[in-house]
């Protein structure tokens, strides 16, 4: 157990980490995918009361992750938003705070299906449309293999199973030729998936990654404590 | 329009007595007794079995009294033509299957007297046709259920024809006193009394344990109002399906098809039967049994579940009333409403789970006067047999169940503020007076009222501000009321939604719907897989928009789905009466049959017998195990499994699994842990209770599972109807668990999660019989075993597999652990 995990891929390395993004050295960039802003508003929206601090509270995790590792670049990749943008939403105040806090980093977005109000949104951020390939890598927001790359990716928010515990904890999910990023925000649901041969997943527990050596989770009800 | 309630003594019974003899019947002494209360203007609860004549009783004096007035008398009577006819009468039933048999059993006697009425209904199932005429006032008559009632007040334009509501008919209000489909009846009620004072209330109850509580429930404005008897509950005769001499049998499990050929044997020796079981997919697994080896015509078999599309219920039903079934699989969905005079023969496969149910069940069978109801019970398991030995004295004795009516459930009350709010608008004052004169709200307080209305309109508590939230509004003239159309939609899809899980409808390709399945179940099959469901081997071809398109399979097995909440718990009553049996004489003829299986229980460990608390300290292959038996009833045990847990783990930090049922609980440690005679004495303590189990509340997930059902009640579940999708709703998903988890962590003071811990605390874990249990259990002589392999009685609770789970350790240890054990298990 360790707060970060070394992958190298195609000479690249990346750090995993346990606070449910990925660090990339060589670029001195941080990314991260599916940050679902405003979730909670969204939901108020229409008549259904949840706290916000949803928000707040992703926002500065991400403070902390930006200063840990002193990235120069941020890169979310796709669902930055979870619905529409309004002008008047109650979490754009944190966002401009947030912004102005960390004014010199880069902050760079790859659109995900959420994404349709990021355009106008105005957040002071770069738009990288739906894919982006640099070097060893294609940065998108859905999961889908690349005939030469290595593709970073979200969309999913891979969850964890373990025996004989009945919470599910966010993971990468790390295949070949493609590395599925947990969901960042706290306020996401997400799946277990099917693991195929090679398939690995690396529990993110509060902040610590847990390897998980290569099993079939679904469907077994076995009694394993 | 006034009743008036001086002059109706001189208001005779003899049209009803003609129309009764017409059709060779004579008026019951406890009917005209029921009459003349009525007419006299008196509510009233009136306790008897199904097919006594409850129907005719409940509705006569209403009749009379319309009768009379027809022959020149003050009272206006409604004309043909007339655009909007005022409801006289509204009888509400808690099973859609039961409202148009009701419709039929009301029209007989009204079109006998000649009164010129329209009998109609408003369900969940009721066609197109019958909603609008409910909605557009056609009516006189109106048969509902509690949920459709509350869809029906939600709508403004219906509000003034139940104005001069005449007579409320409760039909079988045992089955919703205890639950919050009666806390929504009970609001209704006080609505409706509001708007017509001078209404007539009278509830239909079968015998229960707390009869006079039920009354005080469902009139708390008439105090004094009677509680009238009907005829006697007849008495039962409980037959037990041995299992044969040398036949092996489960000691767990819940099918029981090992009984095929005994069961087959016994519906083949009358002409109808009705097999009851506990579970929509036992009885999907039965009606499958059953057709693979029929010997008859395969029309002659049927099957019968609240799943099934109402058109195939129907067809059941009628196959029933004209005796063209011999055989029908049924559920609860069968349990109650009119008889079925074909039927000869009850069975009832499985656990009898209570007293009371058992009664009801055997009840259905065609009555024959004088004499005594019978079932035939097949047990699944060899405990079961002990089941049916103990509630054979349970019935003997006449223990029957209470039903306790749950007490302040604010996410029924927030969803009956917002329907109100849709409904013209409420008075904040005024509807909190009104809610006080129910059973289930007369104890709140003005802090918890201002909370739910911050709850429908701010969205939170008043202190947090959230100008985006829109629900209800209060305008300038102080009125509540909702503005959004949306909100007005999505609120009234989500009436009604009470029991039923998230679904999914399930239909041929070509047209045809079969029913619905629970969301989580389809959600795991992929294209092409089979499962059985309304009796046929399905395959799945799509699912879209909340349908799954399927087609028959060709061959395959195909697994059943499992339907959420069907895990009934055994009444304490009957759990007692299951200890007293074995440690009894054992002569009862179920208790003989299974006298290996006791001696084995008596060497490995020793029988329970009262006086003494049997506990058993054994190790299996997956590691070691506490079991203890206390007989308290499966909710108790969940209570008491989690309360020891986790003053197991402040001993020393450790991980339990933890199950129950309904006999004892079992823990198990994930780390190595001993046990002796005075730890386990000291963990019972009943000392500290109620600090250790709020404590063990927020460790395990007791009160995360309850959160789902006050979460959809409370409308923060948005409602996924089959065959719906909207779009506006699809970013609006998420778990009751996620929602739960964001609110414990940024509004740790929300109502509705207090609301989820006391509900844990009062109505699940029945904390003052847990007390009475602990208190109990430290008056027994402990008797801790340590058996070299599961006993008879454990053997089941370990099957039943991984239910609850606690730990005072951090998640990064057990993480870790499960890890290393994966690691061993799948390792590289």
């Amino acid at each position: 157990m360790a707060t970060e995990f070394k992958l190298v891929i195609a000479g690249e390395t990346l750090c995993l980490l346990g606070d449910l993004a990925v660090y990339w050295p060589s670029r001195n960039r941080l990314m991260v995918a599916d940050l679902h802003l405003g979730k909670a508003d969204t939901f108020r929206r229409s008549g259904i009361g949840l706290p916000s601090g949803g928000t707040s509270h992703d926002l500065e995790r991400l403070s902390y992750l930006l200063q840990k590792t002193a990235a120069a670049e941020l890169w979310i990749l796709g669902d930055m938003l979870h619905g529409p943008a309004p002008h008047d939403a109650g979490w754009r105040e944190s966002w401009n705070a947030w912004r102005n806090q960390h004014a010199q980093v880069r902050i760079v977005a790859v659109a995900g299906n959420h994404d349709r109000a990021l355009i106008n949104a105005g957040l002071e951020i770069e738009l990288a449309g739906a894919s982006v390939e640099d070097g060893a890598f294609v940065l998108r927001h859905e999961p889908v293999q690349h005939p030469r790359l290595h593709v970073l990716c979200g969309h999913i928010h891979p969850l964890a199973v373990l025996p004989g515990i009945r919470r599910r904890w966010p993971a990468f999910w790390l295949r070949d030729g493609l590395t599925v990023l947990p969901a960042f925000s706290y306020f996401t649901a997400g799946v277990a998936p099917g693991l195929a041969a090679g398939d690995r997943l690396a529990a993110c527990v509060e902040g610590d990654l847990v390897m998980l050596p290569h099993f079939k989770a679904s469907g077994s009800r076995s009694r394993m404590a | 329009m006034k009743v008036d309630a001086s002059k109706p003594k001189s208001i005779p019974h003899k049209p009803l007595v003609t129309w009764f003899k017409s059709r060779g019947w004579k008026p019951l002494p406890f009917q005209r007794r029921l009459w003349d209360r009525y007419l006299h203007g008196e509510s009233g609860l009136l306790h008897t079995p199904t097919g006594s004549g409850k129907t005719l009783a409940a509705i006569g004096g209403a009749l009379l009294e319309a009768a009379s007035a027809g022959r020149g008398d003050t009272l206006p009577r409604s004309k043909p033509g007339n655009k909007v006819r005022n409801l006289q009468i509204l009888w509400v039933t808690p099973l859609k299957a039961l409202a148009s048999d009701t419709v039929r059993a009301l029209r007989e006697p009204i079109e006998g007297l000649g009164l010129d009425w329209q009998v109609g209904l408003r369900t969940g199932d009721a066609s197109a046709r019958d909603k609008r005429l409910a909605r557009a006032g056609k009516l006189d008559v109106l048969v509902t259920t509690p949920e459709s009632l509350a869809l029906l007040l939600s709508y403004p334009d219906t509000l003034p024809q139940l104005q001069a509501l005449r007579c409320i008919v409760v039909d079988e209000w045992h089955e919703l006193l205890g639950n919050k489909r009666g806390v929504l009846l009970q609001l209704a009620l006080a609505q409706l009394r509001t708007m017509s004072p001078a209404v007539r209330i009278w509830g239909l109850s079968a015998t229960l344990g707390n009869l006079d509580e039920a009354r005080r429930v469902l009139l708390p404005h008439a105090p004094q109002s009677p509680l009238v008897s009907g005829v006697a509950p007849r008495a039962v005769k409980l037959e037990t399906l041995l299992p044969q001499p040398g036949q092996r049998f489960p000691w767990a499990g819940h099918l029981g098809l090992a009984q095929l050929p005994g069961v087959l044997g016994k519906l083949m020796s009358v002409s109808t039967s009705l097999v009851f079981t506990n579970t929509r997919a036992q009885a999907e697994l039965w009606f499958q049994a059953l057709d693979s080896v029929w010997p008859e015509d395969r029309a002659t078999l049927a099957l019968h579940h609240g799943s099934l599309e109402p058109k195939l219920r129907a067809a059941a039903e009628a196959g029933l009333r004209d005796g063209s079934l011999r055989c029908v699989v049924a559920t609860s969905s069968l349990d109650l409403g009119v008889d079925f005079p074909a039927v000869d023969q009850v069975l009832q496969v499985g656990s009898p789970k209570g007293v009371a149910r058992l009664i009801q069940r055997a009840g259905r069978a065609k009555h024959r006067p004088g004499q005594a109801g019978h079932v035939v019970c097949v047990p699944s398991h060899v405990l079961e047999l002990v089941e049916y030995a103990a509630v054979r004295r349970a019935v003997a004795k006449g223990d029957i169940e209470a039903r306790r009516p749950p007490r302040l459930s604010l996410d029924v009350l927030a969803q009956h503020c917002v329907s109100r709010a849709l409904s013209g608008g409420f008075d904040a004052d005024a509807l909190f007076a009104e809610v006080r004169g129910t059973h289930a709200f007369a104890r709140l307080d003005a802090p918890t009222w201002a909370a739910v209305l911050d709850f429908i309109v701010q969205g939170g508590s008043a202190l947090s501000h959230y100008p985006e939230f829109r629900k209800v509004e209060r305008d300038d003239d102080g009125l509540y009321r909702v503005h959004d159309r949306r909100i007005a939609l999505r609120h009234r899809l989500s009436i009604g939604t009470i029991t039923s899980d998230s679904s999914v409808s399930v239909k041929f390709l070509r047209g045809g719907r079969l029913g619905s399945v629970e969301e989580a179940f389809v959600g795991r099959l992929r294209r092409g897989d089979r499962f059985r469901f309304a009796g046929r081997l399905l395959e799945l071809v799509r699912l879209e928009d909340m349908t799954a398109y399927v087609r028959i399979a060709k061959s395959g097995e195909g697994m059943v789905p499992k339907w959420m909440g069907g895990r009934m718990p055994l009444s304490s009553e009957l759990g007692r009466e299951v200890e007293a049996v074995l440690g009894g004489d054992h002569a009862e003829r179920e208790l003989r049959a299974i006298a290996p299986l006791l001696a084995l229980q008596a060497r490995l460990s020793s029988l329970p017998a009262s006086g003494s608390l049997l506990a058993e300290w054994a190790s299996t292959r997956d590691g070691a195990h506490l079991f203890v038996f206390p007989f308290a009833g499966r909710q108790v045990h969940e209570g008491l499994a989690s309360l020891i847990a986790l003053r197991w783990g402040r001993l020393q930090a450790n991980t339990f699994n933890f199950s129950a049922n309904d006999y004892g609980f079992v823990l198990s440690p994930a780390a190595k842990a001993t046990m002796d005679a005075a730890t386990l004495l000291s963990l019972l303590s009943p000392e500290g209770l109620l600090d250790d189990l709020y404590a063990s509340l927020n460790m395990g997930e007791l009160a995360r599972r309850q959160f789902r059902e006050i979460a959809r009640v409370a409308g923060l579940l948005p409602p996924s109807l089959p065959g719906r999708a909207p779009r506006s709703t699809r970013q609006l998903q998420a778990s009751s668990g996620l929602l739960y988890d964001v609110l414990q962590r940024f509004d740790p003071d929300h109502l509705l999660l207090a609301q989820a811990a006391r509900e844990v605390l009062t109505s699940q874990l029945e904390l003052s019989r847990l007390a009475d249990t602990l208190a109990d259990c430290a008056s027994r002589q402990l008797h801790l075993h340590a058996p070299a392999t599961l006993t008879p009685l454990a053997f089941p609770l370990w099957a039943e597999g991984l239910r609850g789970q606690l730990s005072t350790e951090d998640w990064k240890t057990r993480v870790q652990r499960a890890a290393t054990k994966l690691e061993k298990q799948h390792g590289h």
